[in-house]
């Protein structure tokens, strides 16, 4: 009985005190991160990439992800980057699909992202390359022209309003310590802030019950933002992407984490 | 004459920048995404603003808000505070941003505590609420609070029972 009425004591503490500055359900994504369920989407994701799939029956170990075919080992850290063949800045899931068209022939176009409690095979997919880069660091490197400029777009995005409450990225997450309702908003432009959140995706996301990805994070805080829905597959999007990337540099991938 | 072109060119820069960002997100969304207004493109690029141009854009704004004639009598502090904590498209969603009352406790912090905000000396006129409900960038050019009035989130009514949850004295905003 005392033992219950401290802990509530406690807890009321933690949420009323003012001076409490921190992320109130860290500890609870810590304790969840021992056991994280992303390990089923990450082994689904290596037997995708090893099985013959698509009208040419071919897996995906010729698939070049930029740093030559096969190699998955690393690759997340450097994208998105260029990609002469495809003519385009590509994240990795733009680059699995790529390769899923060029290389195994598939024509029909699977949804990117599941509903609650699904996960795609591209989830998965990306899910098992990004944990290959597990303690590596983001590492963009020397960019390419074209990358160069569509970080600069990504950047203007970053601080454009727009849609009917006019929002933008840099309404919430331009500065530290703020919260919506009880969540904690990183400051996206502050690289100690951003490095941790960027370097933590693709991730188990409870909310969704399944993995998601960076893309489709940004992708549903657009969404948030009460702007329509981007198309998957857009340049925006990889924009944007490749500017939390430039902010995140340098950090060490943490992928899959857990998230609330 | 020269001068004159290149002033006119620099003025006009901000403005053409946010153009061609638009342009370049024309086919992006699955629905298009609405032609910024000025407000929203200055405040894109809000270090390019000088005071006197914000200043001038403030006072349009105020201009332009219509205060009802009749806002004599408060409106319902009840459904004001539904719409307060609610989360609809048509709601205010208030609590998101704002302390509300000493009860709470999922509140954001992106805007200031209203707690007691009915209940300063002097007191704040009701017109000066709406108005601000209806249109924050009038008195605050780049605020990251919505123009709930303008852009036809909340009808007039609502921004009146707003007003009367900030502002009457049973309101739970003004407990002690």
């Amino acid at each position: 009985m005392f033992k219950r009425w401290i802990s509530i004591v406690l807890m009321a503490d933690l949420a009323l005190s003012p001076v409490y500055s921190g992320d109130l359900f860290a500890t609870d994504r810590q304790r969840l991160a021992e056991d994280n369920p992303a390990v089923f989407a990450v082994e689904r994701g290596k037997t995708l990439w090893e099985t013959p799939a698509g009208p040419n029956n071919v897996n995906l170990e010729r698939c070049d992800l930029g740093l030559g075919p096969g190699v998955v080992e690393g690759a997340y850290v450097a994208l998105p980057r260029w990609f002469e063949d495809a003519h385009r800045v590509m994240d990795l899931e733009q680059r699995l699909r790529w390769c899923q068209k060029s290389l195994q022939g598939v024509v029909s176009d699977q949804a990117w992202y599941g509903t609650e409690g699904r996960e795609t095979d591209l989830e998965a997919l990306t899910v098992w390359v990004a944990s290959r880069s597990l303690g590596k660091k983001l590492d963009l490197g020397e960019m390419s022209a074209p990358s160069q400029s569509l970080l600069g777009l990504g950047r203007r995005l970053f601080y454009k309003r727009a849609g009917s409450h006019d929002y933008g990225c840099v309404t919430c997450h331009a500065a530290s310590g703020l919260r919506v309702r009880l969540q904690t908003l990183p400051n996206l432009l502050d690289p100690m802030e951003a490095g941790p959140v960027v370097a933590s995706w693709p991730a188990y996301r409870l909310s969704q019950g399944q993995v998601r990805t960076l893309r489709w994070r940004i992708r549903d805080c657009l969404r948030q933002s009460h702007w329509p829905s981007f198309k998957e597959d857009s340049d925006a999007l990889t924009a944007l992407e490749l500017f939390l990337m430039r902010q995140a540099d340098g950090t060490v991938m943490v992928a899959p984490a857990v998230k609330r | 004459m020269k001068y004159r072109f290149l002033m006119f060119t620099l003025l006009i820069s901000p403005w053409l920048c946010a153009e061609d960002l638009d342009q370049w997100l024309r086919n992006q969304s699955n629905s298009p995404l609405a032609r910024s207004d000025q407000i929203q493109h200055v405040c894109s690029t809000p270090e390019s603003l000088t005071p006197k141009q914000r200043k001038r854009m403030e006072e349009d704004a105020q201009k332009a808000i219509p205060i009802p004639k009749h806002l004599n009598a408060l409106g319902d502090r009840v459904r004001g505070e539904r719409l307060a904590y609610g989360t609809g498209d048509h709601d205010g969603n208030c609590v998101g941003c704002h302390r509300l009352q000493k009860s709470d406790v999922a509140y954001g912090t992106l805007g200031p505590s209203l707690l007691g905000y009915g209940s300063q000396t002097p007191k704040v006129d009701q017109r000066h609420v709406w108005a601000h409900l209806y249109n924050p960038k009038a008195f605050n050019l780049c605020s990251v609070m919505p123009r709930f009035g303008q852009q036809h989130i909340l009808d007039e009514a609502a921004l009146k029972d707003l007003t009367a949850f900030l502002l009457d004295d049973a309101s739970p905003v003004n407990q002690p």
